[in-house]
């Protein structure tokens, strides 16, 4: 899945400190579910032209739309079929039941623009801003832990390919039976722990210390899109758009 | 008497409950030299130079660095002597290259646009630039480890400890390597390369020093260290005649 490596975004999103970009995400998201169609469709349709600014092209999200149509059709038929006597469709469920699919297509759309436009290191910035409300480094730890996951998931997922790997060139196969299979599962945790135990030496090698630095300081940009973000939640929550 | 940019000074170490793996070690390396320091697995390099680096807690004072406590320096010591793991792919903590190499200037607090900065220049010196937003993970071992070191450059130290930089490195891997190499100590880098494979550095090294059972036992110039008996301390005697042609071939250049 492609995505902008930090500070090389194509779009205006990513010119917004991350700090304001998590916000104005939370900001639209959390009134989403609550709004009308026109703030919904309003909302998809920018946040579509905002991810193709960013770099993402239209033939690389249709695949990543596909799960997510499942969902839209597991939402759709629970909200439109009746299981009173014979199963039938009701149609006068016809209209919330698409609204609520837009604003789903919606939350995914912004969800996936904020992807696009931040980085790891972008994502730690951000989490490292909002922990700062949280008592001693707990919120730099928990966002130094957020931005190792997500810089670990890769090599995670690696470390299993070569253990699934070895697994073959030793023999295993589909008809091995389970104990095989749990064995390696252990030899898979085994070396996840064991690269787990060299992360404080990998992370005093690469300069941490666990010093405060400064989140990326906000301008007019930053104020204006939250304002905008909060401005278009209300209105819409307001029924006045 | 010029200082010496880094010294162990009669350091101890041992793992909590364990037999001690250095003791009372003393050597001190001078500011832009290319040392190897060599010798058989297990004989205390990798422990040695993670005491070095800060990475192990040696006791106070028996790691100097420009002459004062490296651990009461301020700020991380990797700002001064950089360590890079034998396994290339153990260092990676991002998901594509430049975010790898923002790693650390961003964890000594540096305003992003700096720390970009930084981490652009440190990839584009080791020919990187061009691949920002590749995934390290599909880089070859020879990329890996240039990339490693790029990420530990960004944080400017001004002695780099290269462990085992040559393993799973292919010849032309090795060569491009001993050019980076090169590219550094031209830089005024200070470099401490651990290896066992004398054959692939040695040439270009300006003093070596053979490490056995956590000690010291040979340090000169290498001229007057090789053939005088290393083969007791696990090492091969680089100018041995060859049993096959390709064994003479690591310090060529690669044909073009």
């Amino acid at each position: 899945m492609a995505r902008s490596a930090a500070g090389i975004g194509r779009g205006g999103v990513s010119r917004i400190a991350p700090s304001a970009r998590l916000l104005c995400l939370l900001v639209l998201v959390s009134g989403l579910f609550a709004e009308r169609a026109p703030t919904v469709l309003a909302l998809t349709f920018f946040g579509l032209l905002a991810l193709f600014a960013e770099g993402m092209r239209p033939r690389a999200l249709l695949p990543e739309l596909l799960p997510l149509s499942f969902l839209l059709l597991f939402m759709f038929a629970l909200e439109t079929l009746s299981l009173e006597g014979q199963p039938h469709f009701v149609a006068a469920e016809l209209p919330s039941a698409l609204l609520d699919a837009a604003r789903l297509l919606a939350a995914f759309v912004l969800a996936r623009l904020f992807y696009q436009a931040t980085s790891a290191s972008e994502l730690r910035e951000a989490a490292e801003s909002a922990g700062r409300f949280l008592p001693g480094s707990l919120g730099q730890d928990l966002a130094l832990a957020l931005s190792l996951v997500l810089g670990f998931i890769p090599a995670i997922l690696l470390e299993w390919r070569l253990s699934l790997e070895a697994g073959k060139a030793r023999g295993l196969h589909r008809k091995s039976g389970l104990g095989p299979a749990v064995s390696l599962v252990a030899a898979f945790i085994g070396r996840i722990l064991a690269s787990a135990l060299v992360l404080p030496e990998i992370l005093l090698a690469r300069g941490w210390t666990g010093l405060k630095r400064r989140g990326r300081p906000w301008g007019m940009k930053e104020i204006l899109s939250v304002a905008i973000s909060a401005g278009v939640t209300s209105l819409g929550l307001l029924g006045m758009i | 008497m010029i200082e010496p940019i880094l010294e162990a000074r009669d350091l101890s170490f041992s793992f909590e409950g364990k037999k001690p793996l250095l003791v009372k070690l003393s050597l001190a390396f001078k500011e832009a030299e290319l040392v190897v320091l060599a010798g058989r697995n297990g004989a205390g390099k990798t422990v040695l130079a993670k005491c070095l680096a800060g990475i192990y807690q040696a006791p106070r004072a028996s790691v100097l660095f420009r002459g004062s406590d490296l651990a009461g320096l301020k700020g991380s010591p990797a700002t001064k002597v950089a360590y890079l793991f034998q396994d290339a792919r153990l260092q990676v903590l991002g998901d594509s290259l430049l975010e790898d190499a923002l790693f650390g200037p961003l964890a000594l607090g540096m305003q992003r646009d700096e720390a970009e900065a930084r981490a652009r220049a440190a990839l584009e010196s080791l020919g990187l630039g061009g691949r920002l937003r590749e995934s390290p993970l599909g880089l070859s071992g020879g990329e890996l480890r240039r990339l490693a070191i790029a990420s530990v450059l960004a944080l400017d130290p001004e002695v780099l400890i290269l462990d085992e930089p040559f393993a799973n490195l292919d010849w032309q891997g090795v060569a491009s390597l001993l050019g980076v190499i090169g590219d550094l100590r031209n830089r005024g880098k200070t470099l401490i390369v651990l290896t066992h494979e004398l054959e692939k550095i040695v040439g270009l090294a300006d003093r070596l020093i053979v490490m056995d059972r956590g000690a010291p036992v040979a340090d000169g110039k290498p001229s007057a260290l090789i053939g005088e008996g290393l083969e007791v301390h696990g090492l091969r005697n680089p100018l041995r005649p060859a049993t096959s042609l390709g064994e003479l071939q690591w310090l060529d250049p690669p044909p073009a």
